[in-house]
């Protein structure tokens, strides 16, 4: 039997316009289609991830230019379709001042005195 | 009989002790007798890289022959010969993070995979740790 496996993805936009993507939700997918059973949470500034209306543009360097911005909470939403859950921990996207009704729909808040109950139903935790 | 541990490492060489950890882990597993899964994601896969070259260190004033500049690469190699026994080593480097930085050019030992590759190691080791860049 697959082993579950919970990836918690605290470090956010690491390498993210170079990449076109975030490496962690890349891998997640990548792992996913491979056959692992998979659940993300979102912590720390990865929450952000989960914000509807990011809009970033394509950097231009001379003729070099990144043509296909980063789209985190599109990313997610693949990720959900791919039946991944997708959790975040609500009291760190309160401290960043972002409002659940700014977020992408299907991604559920816990909080951080369920953490403990909440990984305990994993056989692996990776921390990213 | 010993066990299988599973890595992931992320971060480049000579950037974090990250990397000095990882391998620490690997040759502390390999010398007790445990096979060791090394998957290298994204900086990690230039550990491995061929053309790293010592140098001189000019603020000490010494030259190549005296500095004896220590290499990933050679760290890695070095672990490839400790695991000649029962105790294995599988490295497998990620492709695409390969190409994207151009390091194809890899020292004897390391394999070529993705993701796929990683999460057999996964389901067949005893346990897996995960070392991102922070």
């Amino acid at each position: 039997m697959a082993k579950k496996i919970l990836s918690i993805v605290d470090i956010a936009y690491r390498a993210t316009l170079e990449e076109q993507d975030d490496t962690t939700l890349w891998f997640t997918a990548a792992c996913k289609n491979a056959g692992a059973d998979l659940t993300l949470l979102l912590t720390g500034n990865a929450v952000n991830y989960a914000v509807k209306d990011q809009k970033p543009r394509g950097l231009k360097f001379g003729k070099a230019e990144i043509p296909h911005p980063p789209h985190p909470q599109e990313d997610l939403k693949k990720l959900m379709e791919k039946g991944i859950g997708v959790f975040l921990l609500k009291e760190d996207a309160e401290e960043r001042g972002i409002p659940s009704d700014s977020m992408i729909t299907g991604i559920e808040p816990i909080s951080r005195n369920q953490i403990a109950k909440f990984i305990d139903q994993y056989d692996l935790i990776w921390h990213w | 009989m010993g066990k299988k541990l599973t890595l992931l490492i992320m971060d480049p060489p000579y950037e974090s002790p990250n990397s000095t950890t990882a391998l620490r882990i690997t040759e502390a597993a390999l010398r007790k007798g445990h096979s060791v899964n090394v998957f290298a994601y994204e900086g990690a896969v230039s550990l491995t890289f061929a053309e790293q070259k010592g140098h001189a260190n000019p603020v000490k004033g010494t030259t190549l022959e005296q500095e004896q500049h220590p290499l990933p690469k050679e760290m890695v190699a070095g672990l490839f010969e400790m695991a000649q026994g029962d105790a294995k080593l599988n490295w497998v480097n990620c492709g695409l993070c390969v190409d994207e930085r151009g390091v194809a050019n890899w020292i004897p030992g390391p394999v070529r995979g993705g993701p796929g590759d990683f999460i057999k190691m996964v389901q067949e080791s005893d346990n897996t740790v995960v070392i991102p860049t922070k």
